[in-house]
């Protein structure tokens, strides 16, 4: 009910502002729609919620596959499909084929295969992955790999336009989903790897001409910060502040890239987004903050101009990228009604801030055993980093052990959902610790730039508790900042949530299971082993009053590697060796995008 | 002892490589018959299984204790295992070479090849790749440098970056070792200069 308010509101300001465009007005309604999946997060909020309750917590465990189809990819398949009325839209990984579905028969409508330079997939950290397309205004919009952005006609296919986005020799590659707002098509770039200078950057729907590109580091013009305006948990940021707390011209290789998710407040005109780690990895000869890496940024969607930022890892020593999807919600907080954004960060804290002003509201940890930093302090937002964990005190050349989430995050990209009926966040996780070890290097275009040496291995060899899951998934409570509960996975859950009107929560996991779970106790309903493992979201939709449910299977990304995490490290003392053995012993490569529904 | 001995002889070869062009031929043959008499005496698959992995070694340490006491084959690594340390966890000690080695893969290479160089599911095991015959010191580092289109995926050219290009010869002492199965997965430790 909130939430439809919450649309309507929106919906009602769109019709009253001027210079508002109508293929807003359109995606609205669509979004608004339970019987489609017009975005990736199923609205703008970023809920990754579902109206539809034809599959509830009593029948879900009748679940049967409806249909299926294959990608003819190899790769890691992130994502999930878009449903727009009859037609379903899905996309793959490099070479990031399109293809459009007709629901009434599964039959393909049409198909579009970029020609793209080879050359791409090896700048291309960690697999070859692509998160999903937009929909508006008769376009579906596709964000290749080698950074082209290209409108498609949503009924021919034919290409309308294209623009690029980045230099690939460079090291500046693309792997987000698009997100289309108002006029204007909404992108991001990869290759913090890279020394790339990361941004968000807005096109014109219409004929992809560049409207604003946001820096994240860099001089005030760049960055579209300005300094009285723009606030940092309230203060102005000053001058310049995208430089100067950068030695010398370090911000030009700076990263703060932006390859997650972005949302979008209707009523605030706010676009929400993160920012990735700072370049490079080794945090010795990077000295300062490294503003504004790992940071919440809500810009003006008009103007791309910054409202305010929140830096959640200064000065980055551990890869904790900020890049993770920005929930937009509204829940009571300390007995008071607020207008919310939820973040499950990298870094292992969970942020509620007051989307309006980005006060900071609550930051808890969503997985006990991360110890990098005790707590964040509520006034100044900075975490309180152990100094046993920091690998710059320890320094270049010094091995710093045990440092709990690892770089991949006690969450990676992997979106969570979020109930209104419950008001719980079904996150997610990973439960993954690491040894790190910063060393100098050369920078060099084109080529990675990393400076660290990685180990990675389950928590529980730190924990000492005797577990050896890889992954959780969690329910959360972002008021409290509590976790509700907890459901252990024998590998790192990387796949997207979706809870529905039916209280039921879904998720995939790395051996390929759908799982389906009760929304309020996390008990499992249903599980499906699809043919690949799972690191796609799981989306819904309603086709002639049929409820389906979709996720694409196809196992690959960072997940590829963090799957062999505690397989190879040293397992002495933790028993169950097996428990690590291979993933390719559960799953092998393909993508696949397997379709549930009740049966007739 | 052995190792220690080969060790040594192997960085004088080293140094000579620096100085003479025609010294690294030399040493090349020298590592790949070392290779190829490993590839010979067992472990021409994959293991499977960590503990499999590690009966391996310790199976494999034996094997080349043995043979290095009997003849004087040189290896570009030096590895000496079962070192414990304050927290009772197991270590190896390895020369510089491929400790730095160790340190490029794992800032480079691992992104792609997974931690250990066990591969990913878009990039090969080099361990099984290091064990075929075929795979010379001159094959691996033309790889290095030019970049390489497998079955699956594509690996850069690395002549460019200068973090790799200036360690092949540490990148493949780093994956000899592991691939002979003389050095077990994880963090290995440099040998002390005084030792």
């Amino acid at each position: 009910m909130k939430n439809r308010l919450f649309v309507m509101i929106g919906f009602a300001l769109a019709l009253v502002m001027p210079g508002m465009s109508t293929a807003n007005d359109e995606l609205m309604k669509l979004m608004d729609d339970p019987n489609n999946w017009a975005i990736w997060g199923g609205n703008y909020a970023g809920q990754r919620y579902s109206k539809l309750n034809q599959i509830n917590n009593k029948n879900v465990g009748d679940l049967q596959v409806a249909w299926t189809f294959s990608t003819g990819v190899l790769r890691g398949h992130e994502g999930g499909p878009l449903v727009i009325g009859d037609t379903l839209y899905v996309h793959t990984p490099f070479p990031n084929k399109v293809f459009a579905i007709d629901l009434n028969d599964q039959t393909i409508i049409w198909r579009y295969e970029p020609k793209q330079d080879p050359d791409t997939i090896p700048v291309m950290c960690c697999d070859t992955v692509y998160r999903g397309l937009a929909y508006a205004d008769g376009k579906i919009f596709l964000q290749q790999a080698d950074t082209h952005l290209v409108a498609l006609n949503a009924k021919t296919g034919e290409m309308i336009w294209r623009v690029k986005n980045g230099d690939p020799k460079k090291g500046a590659t693309n792997t987000n989903a698009p997100v289309v707002v108002k006029d204007k098509v909404l992108t991001g770039i990869s290759g913090g790897e890279f020394g790339v200078q990361g941004f968000l950057a807005a096109y014109n729907i219409s004929d992809g001409k560049l409207a604003w590109k946001g820096y994240s580091t860099g001089p005030d013009d760049q960055t579209l910060i300005d300094p009285v305006k723009t606030t940092h948990l309230g203060k102005p940021v000053g001058k310049n502040s995208g430089t100067n707390t950068w030695k010398g011209d370090q911000w030009k290789i700076g990263g703060g890239t932006t390859w997650g998710w972005y949302s979008y407040d209707p009523q605030l005109n706010l676009v929400y987004y993160g920012t990735g780690n700072p370049s490079t990895w080794n945090p010795v000869v990077r000295p300062g903050d490294n503003r504004w890496s790992m940071t919440i940024f809500a810009r003006d969607l008009d103007t791309g101009m910054a409202k305010w930022v929140y830096q959640m890892t200064p000065h980055d020593e551990w890869d904790y990228d900020g890049i993770n999807e920005m929930i937009l919600a509204d829940i009571k907080v300390k007995g008071k009604d607020r207008k919310v954004l939820v973040h499950f960060d990298r870094n292992g804290f969970g942020y509620t801030l007051d989307r309006v002003t980005g006060e900071l509201l609550v930051a808890e940890k969503f997985d006990p055993a991360v110890n990098w930093a005790t707590h964040v302090d509520m006034k100044t937002g900075r975490p309180n980093v152990v100094a046993q964990y920091s690998t710059h005190q320890n320094g270049e050349d010094v091995n710093t052990e045990n440092v709990c989430p690892a770089a991949l995050g006690t969450k990676d990209q992997q979106p969570a959902a979020f109930s209104p009926r419950t008001n719980l966040f079904y996150v997610p996780t990973n439960h993954v610790c690491m040894d790190y070890e910063p060393f100098e290097v050369e920078y060099t275009a084109g080529q990675p730039y990393v400076g660290a040496t990685l180990s990675m291995f389950p928590a529980g060899r730190v924990t000492g508790d005797g577990t050896n899951n890889l992954g959780n998934f969690i329910a959360w409570d972002a008021s409290a900042g509590k976790i509700v509960w907890s459901l252990p996975e024998r590998f790192s859950v990387w796949s997207g949530a979706l809870a529905t009107a039916g209280d039921v929560v879904f998720y995939g996991t790395l051996e390929g299971y759908l799982k389906a779970v009760d929304a309020k106790s996390g008990k499992e309903l249903y599980k499906f082993k699809t043919p690949s493992g799972i690191i796609g979201n799981v989306n819904t939709w309603n086709h002639k009053g049929k409820q389906y449910v979709g996720v694409l299977s196809g196992i690959g990304g960072w997940a590829g590697i963090g799957m062999a995490a505690g397989l190879t490290g040293d397992t002495d003392g933790l028993g169950a060796v097996g428990a690590y053995r291979a993933l390719d012993n559960f799953t092998q490569l393909g993508g696949v995008m397997t379709v549930f529904a009740l049966p007739d | 002892m052995g190792i220690r001995f080969n060790y040594v002889s192997c960085q004088r070869k080293f140094a000579c490589v620096i100085f003479f062009a025609t010294a690294l031929i030399t040493c090349a043959c020298a590592a790949d018959d070392a290779q190829k008499q490993q590839s010979a005496t067992g472990a021409a698959s994959g293991p499977e299984s960590v503990a499999e992995e590690n009966a391996a070694v310790v199976a494999k340490a034996t094997e080349v204790t043995n043979r290095e006491s009997t003849s004087e084959i040189a290896v570009p690594y030096s590895v000496d295992c079962g070192q414990v340390d304050d927290a009772g966890e197991p270590y190896c000690y390895v020369d510089a070479d491929t400790y730095i080695g160790w340190r490029t893969y794992h800032g480079f290479c691992h992104v792609c090849h997974a931690q250990d160089a066990v591969g990913s599911t878009f990039a090969p095991n080099l361990l099984d790749r290091m064990r075929q015959s075929d795979m010379t010191r001159d094959l691996f580092a033309q790889r290095l440098s030019d970049g390489f289109t497998g079955q699956m995926g594509v690996m850069p050219p690395w002549k460019d970056n200068p973090n790799v290009s200036k360690r092949y010869n540490e990148l493949y002492a780093y994956l000899t070792a592991r691939a002979s199965g003389a050095l077990p997965p994880g963090r290995p430790k440099k040998k002390p200069q005084s030792d």
